[in-house]
């Protein structure tokens, strides 16, 4: 073989092991792309539905109009835009349904606000309306009375009034309530006698007639109802977390309750000033399943749309995810060219389809104050 | 590594002058350098390789022997990746989170007994091969935190050719297919799952699905030396 082959072919042997040879190092320590800021959320144990029904003293009618006085005291609920709270009567089994057809409603809405001096003043404002048969109010910051009686219904007097269901009708009522019979109170959910107390100062008791509003779905046997609830009932406690990394902002959370029929779950970014003064809010749309799928979960009310990431029973939406990019968010992205600056709370929100979809619910269930590192201060 | 294959094929140089084509009943010995790359899946990136055949010629046809390849890759560190979170995730002030990727040197080591099946020619003689072995795959103690091994079947396969320089020496060319059974590629990850990216998954990119095997692809130039040749023909 002569040299300049012998050339050529130790050429080709250093060419391709050269090319085998790279000078980048494998082991690094440098970050890859812009760093991430995040926070757990919290669960927020108040704000669903909640309150209590006054029951007339016998299940068949009594000789005085009080004894067949109903009264429901609610706060928690939504103020609606397509349908009507409506209350019913029914027996035990809920075998006959007697509609409510008029009441009156006093609606008790409290104010905050700060005065020159920088103390707060609470203010509180009650509306009465007469012989009605539903309302749409609603709200955080309202508590709604509705008092009726036995005979402002459609029951006969034979029929037993054991269950008052509060429902939300969309058009009129029929016969018997929609599918979406959200809160409810049986006789057997009264609350206990409270023994007597023997001397000053008198006891403060629960009304015995009184029981406390099951939100969820009614349904005739109790044991078959679903009953929403925040308490970490059966060890189920929503739990999450978010982060954000450069203009994209996840929530990954997880282990809510499925929500109640005619409701679903939606996330909120609300804006505070240096003051900490809620400036904006910022819809982020109905929430999903997480990554990779993003199934939208706004029918988990009634149909099971991921068996993967939602159970049938218990009830649970076990995983949800969020993906927001602030570039296609016009109010995210600051003057200044940062990203999600200025806000400083996110909250998980259970919501009513027939309240006003991007305005936010009373229902907080899960939430975080956002850190400086995402806020911008 | 270029200094290091430098100073190794200088070595291998001085064999090519002594001269010899394969008798039977004779023994060769072939040094090799050149490169393997794995398959995407196999998460490894191309390296340099040096490899070391032994061959006992059963007739001028067919020959039985040995074949050792080591090499000192990469890792494809994108797919590593390591989320790292230093502050609290509960209190006022949150946490921070940074990325990394978590690539490291492996060594690999492919033993295997081989069988090559010649046509013996004046000048060129292309072979065919194939063998059956062990690979050792060795992690990097730093990196992976203690000394990692793995060690599984391995099957070669290929063909080359081989230039007669003169009856004791050669210059061998070849293509090989090396397949690694019981492949794991989890094995090469540092941090052995425990800091997976679950907020930002469509940010980076995924590693192709992961296979029980990895295929890779060896191309050589090797030194082809018979002790004792003394002239004659294929």
């Amino acid at each position: 073989m002569n040299s300049k082959r012998f050339l050529a072919l130790a050429s080709v042997a250093a060419l391709i092991a050269g090319s085998a040879c790279s000078d980048s190092r494998s082991i690094t320590t440098e970050h890859v792309g812009d760093l991430g800021f995040g926070i757990n959320l919290a669960k927020q144990v108040t704000n669903v539905a909640a309150g209590t029904i006054r029951l007339p003293l016998a299940p068949l009618p009594g000789t005085t109009a009080n004894a067949d006085s109903v009264r429901v005291r609610v706060i928690g609920i939504d103020s609606l835009t397509t349908g009507t709270y409506t209350v019913w009567f029914t027996n035990d089994s809920a075998t006959k349904w007697a509609l409510v057809t008029s009441g009156d409603l006093e609606v008790t809405q409290t104010d905050s606000a700060i005065n020159a001096a920088g103390d707060r003043v609470i203010t509180s404002n009650v509306t009465r309306r007469t012989g009605i048969s539903g309302w749409r109010a609603g709200g955080p910051n309202k508590r709604l009375v509705f008092h009726t009686t036995r005979a402002n219904s459609t029951i006969a007097a034979t029929d037993s009034l054991n269950v008052v269901v509060v429902s939300i009708e969309s058009g009129a009522p029929g016969t018997a309530p929609s599918e979406n019979r959200i809160l409810w109170t049986r006789r057997s959910d009264r609350f206990a006698l409270v023994a007597a107390v023997v001397g000053p100062p008198p006891v403060p008791a629960f009304q015995p007639e009184s029981g406390s509003i099951r939100f969820g779905n009614f349904k005739p046997r109790p044991a078959e109802a679903f009953i929403y609830t925040t308490n970490s009932a059966n060890g189920i406690a929503p739990r999450g977390r978010i982060e954000v990394r450069g203009p994209i902002f996840v929530v990954n959370d997880s282990n809510y309750f499925r929500p109640p029929v005619g409701f679903y779950y939606a996330a909120y970014l609300i804006k505070l000033d240096s003051l900490n003064k809620v400036t904006d809010t910022l819809y982020l749309g109905r929430r999903t399943t997480p990554y990779p799928s993003y199934i939208s979960l706004y029918n988990a009310d009634k149909t099971n749309p991921d068996p993967t990431n939602v159970f049938d029973n218990p009830p649970v939406v076990y995983a949800m995810g969020s993906r927001l990019n602030a570039d296609t968010i016009a109010k995210a992205k600051s003057s200044d060219g940062l990203f999600w600056r200025d806000f400083g709370v996110l909250n998980i929100t259970l919501e009513n389809r027939f309240a006003q979809e991007g305005r936010m619910g009373p229902n907080i269930i899960t939430t975080v104050a956002l850190p400086g590192s995402i806020r911008g201060r | 590594m270029k200094q290091v294959l430098r100073a190794l094929f200088l070595l291998a140089m001085p064999v090519s002058f002594l001269g010899a084509q394969l008798q039977p009943k004779s023994f060769s010995v072939t040094t090799r350098v050149g490169s393997i790359t794995a398959e995407r899946a196999a998460s490894l990136d191309a390296a340099a390789l040096l490899g070391l055949d032994t061959e006992y010629a059963l007739t001028k046809w067919f020959g039985i022997g040995t074949a050792i390849d080591v090499s000192r890759g990469n890792t494809t560190k994108e797919d590593f990746l390591g989320r790292y979170r230093y502050g609290s995730a509960t209190s006022g002030g949150g946490d921070s989170i940074y990325y990394q990727y978590l690539g490291q040197p492996v060594n690999t080591v492919d033993l295997s007994a081989i069988g090559v099946v010649r046509y013996p020619a004046e000048r060129i003689s292309p072979f065919l091969m194939g063998g059956v072995g062990t690979y050792v795959m060795l992690l990097d103690a730093q990196v992976s935190n203690g000394a990692k091994r793995k060690v599984a079947l391995s099957y070669t396969g290929g063909a080359g050719i081989v230039f007669k320089i003169s009856n004791s020496t050669g210059v061998q060319l070849d293509a090989r297919a090396v397949t690694y059974t019981n492949y794991d590629r989890s094995f090469l990850d540092p941090s052995k799952g425990r800091l997976p990216n679950f907020s930002f998954p469509q940010d980076f990119p995924l590693p192709p699905a992961a296979k029980k095997t990895a295929l890779s692809t060896l191309l050589t130039l090797g030194f082809r030396y018979i002790p004792g040749a003394a002239g004659g023909k294929n």
